[in-house]
């Protein structure tokens, strides 16, 4: 089911209506069926896929209690390998299987391509990362596992956060499932304006940004000028911060009817002042992740266990290179079993690289040019990235990339106008935006009236829009990984 | 009452906007006169479509869409008649400055060649390219006995390379499909619809398509529509929107009809591969063709780069010349007082140029010349 179909809304309605009338255990029943109906509207054949990870880490984590180290190591290694092992298997193996055939037919073995009939399970990568976080944490003792069956079957299978996340950590949720909270307006107002700017941010602008990146990327890159490539690594860049943005404000605004709260999954991010910073405001829930249970103990760190960050605290020494670009690598891959997600991440790995060697030379410069600058030569850097991400193959984005260090394609357009010109748009709309969300909102905010006000004319101008443009008809770009 | 409005702010505040929100919908909703058709707004208020009818039948479609309506009224007719098909823009089916009465070329050619027991049926589609000319091209061959295929070269339509959605009923027609598999026009069609309808292809949605959610949803859909109309308006609530937008974007960067457009380089190679696809496709199915560069206002000063037009032009010939088909040109065909205005692209209100939509008269003018063309073709006339 997606968020932006008149069957989620429904869906949303009839959840919250049952969730406030409803006694505690019933609660819990309807929120775990629930999210089973949302899982089988798009494929009732995968619910027992999302049913074996579940019932299989919750037992484990049992077990880990009772058992002595040994044995709760190999729990914990049957753990991971039943889930990353149906996650290699749904969402690698061709991958796998096409590049070892390819490499072997380099290396003068003539096989031919084999055909497999593989489906990925909707939201394997985001329920996968999720119990296998929750294994670790009972294995480290951060947390104690969940007796209760349905109620950990609520955390791993809630279905504001089950296909695109956030991906939450045990400690964040499960307690708050195990509170009994009374009903609240404030819970249903709070969340019908983040369901609302979801919407908003999904319908009304990467729907309509999306058209003009698809038309964009089709064009061969031997007619693209350089200006053409700056445009659309921007204008794509935008399309998934606000299609990723939306899919997480509608989960957290969903959870938040029912007293749930997620944590923030960005903040910002394209105001980042260096290729590090970006990674603590974009898809804060995934950087996290990898940061705790992957990054942080290759350099034998000991880590929080919060999806919010935290990273000072536990850590304040620089991890070696080999583990930054291998983490780096890890969260490409996690994006889709292909190259050009590979080159995407170690492309970040590089930046953050050439950062850390660069900053401590930046310390002496003043805070606000620091921060200007920052953006100023960030933003360039992390708009260009997306090019592999979304070019359409490897040689693509290469060619597109290869555009922007010639001078003479700099010198004529290959798009529509109007391309460049939303391009601009939204670009200066983004940085209106955050200006306003930091220096003026705060004023308005104390000026009770005038903040009544503008925030009616808001909502209705929002209003509006997401009911103009309310269509069901894309899907949210994250849901493909 | 201060204090509670206070205490409850965003209480307030989010109630009355949804509310505002919904009634800002009814009033901004136009009324019937009004509606603006997305496709239509680059047409105007000066131009009015006119879809051709012969004995009250069909004889010029706007598509895909309206097939069927062509497709009886010929089947309707007691003999199998030999078909000229005319594929075309939006001058076609556009009479500016229209009276009652009036006829479109494609009605006036029709009722000529009627006369030599020709059958003319006409296809046009705003802006449409030669993309869409030769996907059409292809599914009508199947559909009517096709002998003359007349085809405008529109510069400015090289300029679009989208496909209108209404083609992908007809890409789902495999017979089609394997026609078109040997041009790279029709492969990359092929590839682009087949993107659309897997969606994202061999993500987590692939087989989502037309299961229960989308079942599901167009109930919802349905039913919402009746309870309340709004729901069902808000395609022409987009297109609303967008006009205003359009208008307000050439108000602000000074754009109007006679603005100089652009050549796009990618659109362009790709349109003239499918002009020579076309071409194939109707010399290996036996047809005679005639092109044409379509007539344009010449008192002024046109709104293309004269050097890229030019360049069309002889490059257009060139290709005509290499396949032997009969090109000619009637660019300066419509004498200046039989063009129009239209009503302005932008926020003002004065009136601007229109170079694409001629008044009847020009429709009369253009449909003799093509009749002229034709019937110079001898094995045309010796046909019954």
């Amino acid at each position: 089911m997606i968020f932006n179909s008149l069957t989620y809304l429904l869906l949303l309605l009839v959840v919250v209506l049952f969730y406030w009338v409803l006694p505690y255990k019933a609660r819990l029943i309807l929120i775990f069926s629930s999210s089973l109906i949302f899982y089988g509207f798009w494929n009732i054949i995968f619910i027992p896929v999302l049913l074996i990870s579940v019932i299989v880490d919750w037992w484990v984590a049992q077990k880990i209690l009772y058992h002595k180290k040994q044995i709760r190591f190999f729990l914990l290694l049957f753990s991971l390998s039943v889930n990353l092992g149906l996650l290699f298997y749904f969402k690698y193996l061709i991958f796998f299987a096409e590049s070892s055939i390819g490499l072997a037919n380099l290396l003068g073995a003539e096989l031919d391509p084999i055909a497999f009939n593989i489906i990925l399970p909707l939201g394997i990568s985001f329920y996968t990362f999720q119990t296998i976080s929750y294994t670790v944490d009972v294995y480290r003792g951060f947390i104690k596992p969940e007796r209760n069956f349905v109620l950990f079957a609520c955390y791993v299978t809630f279905f504001p956060q089950l296909v695109a996340g956030p991906i939450l950590r045990a400690a964040e949720v499960i307690p708050q499932f195990m509170k009994r909270p009374l009903f609240s307006f404030n819970f249903i107002f709070a969340g019908v304006r983040l369901i609302l700017f979801g919407l908003f941010l999904k319908v009304v602008l990467a729907d309509n940004i999306s058209v003009l990146v698809d038309s964009g990327f089709e064009i061969n890159p031997e007619y693209m000028s350089a200006i053409d490539v700056w445009t659309l690594a921007f204008l794509f860049g935008f399309q998934i911060y606000f299609d990723f943005s939306a899919y997480s404000l509608i989960a957290l605004g969903s959870a938040r009817m029912i007293g749930i709260i997620f944590p923030n999954n960005f903040n910002f991010p394209y105001i980042s002042t260096s290729p590090k910073d970006f990674w603590k405001r974009w898809h804060i829930s995934l950087s996290s992740w990898i940061r705790d249970y992957i990054y942080l103990p290759l350099n034998k760190v000991i880590v929080h266990d919060r999806s919010l960050g935290g990273l000072e605290k536990a850590f304040k020494k620089q991890g070696n290179k080999k583990s930054l670009f291998f983490t780096m690598g890890i969260m490409g891959l996690w994006h889709g079993a292909n190259w050009t997600f590979l080159i995407w991440g170690i492309y970040h790995a590089i930046f953050i690289s050439l950062y850390r060697l660069i900053e401590p030379n930046t310390r002496s410069l003043p805070e606000w040019f620091r921060f200007s600058a920052g953006i100023f030569i960030t933003l360039p850097i992390i708009m260009l990235s997306w090019i592999p991400f979304r070019a359409n193959s490897l040689t693509d984005a290469l060619n597109m990339w290869s555009k922007i260090f010639n001078p003479s394609a700099y010198l004529w357009l290959g798009m529509r106008e109007n391309i460049y010109l939303i391009t601009f748009l939204t670009l200066i709309g983004f940085f209106i935006v955050y200006f306003f969300n930091k220096k003026i909102a705060p004023i308005i905010k104390s000026k009770k009236y005038i903040a009544i006000l503008c925030d009616t004319i808001l909502i209705m101008f929002i209003t509006s829009l997401v009911i103009i443009f309310f269509r069901s008809i894309n899907q949210f770009i994250y849901f493909q990984f | 009452m201060i204090k509670l409005l206070l205490n409850y702010q965003k209480r307030i505040s989010t109630f009355f906007g949804l509310f505002l929100g919904i009634f800002l919908l009814s009033q901004f909703l136009p009324n019937k006169e009004n509606k603006i058709k997305f496709e239509d707004l680059a047409l105007g208020k000066d131009s009015v479509t006119v879809m051709a009818n012969f004995n009250n039948k069909r004889i010029h479609c706007g598509g895909v869409v309206d097939l069927d309506l062509c497709l009886k009224a010929y089947n309707d007719n007691d003999v199998e008649l030999p078909v000229t098909l005319w594929l075309g823009n939006s001058q076609l089916h556009a009479i500016n400055q229209y009276r009652p009465g009036d006829e479109t070329a494609a009605l006036i050619l029709h009722k000529n060649l009627k006369n030599y027991g020709h059958y003319t049926l006409t296809f046009s589609q705003a802006n449409a390219n030669f993309q869409e000319h030769y996907l059409l091209l292809a599914f009508l061959l199947e559909k009517f006995p096709i002998k003359t295929l007349v085809i405008p070269t529109v510069f400015d339509d090289l300029r679009e390379d989208e496909i209108r959605p209404s083609f992908q009923t007809i890409l789902k027609d495999q017979a089609l499909v394997k026609r078109i598999n040997k041009t790279s026009t029709g492969k990359s069609l092929i590839l682009n619809f087949q993107n659309i309808d897997n969606d994202l292809v061999g993500n987590e949605f692939k087989v989502s398509e037309g299961i229960i959610q989308n079942n599901f949803e167009n109930l919802l859909e349905e039913r919402l529509g009746k309870i309340w109309p709004i729901w069902d308006e808000r395609e022409i609530l987009r297109g609303t929107l967008f006009g205003k937008l359009y208008k307000l974007r050439n108000s602000v960067f000074r754009i109007n009809a006679s603005t100089i457009r652009n050549m796009i380089p990618e659109r362009y190679v790709k349109n003239m591969n499918a002009f020579k696809d076309i071409l194939n496709l109707a010399l290996d199915n036996n047809l005679d063709v005639l092109v044409y560069i379509p007539p344009i206002r010449n008192d002024v000063k046109i709104p293309y780069n004269i050097k890229d037009y030019d360049n069309f032009k002889k490059e257009i010939h060139d290709i005509t010349k290499e396949y032997e088909v009969n090109f000619f040109s009637l660019e300066n065909l419509v004498p200046p007082n039989f063009w129009g205005k239209k009503s302005s692209t932008n926020l003002k209100k004065v009136k601007e140029i229109d170079f694409m939509h001629f008044q009847a008269k020009g429709h009369q003018l253009l449909a003799e010349s093509l009749f002229l063309e034709i019937i110079k073709n001898k094995e045309l006339i010796n046909k019954p």
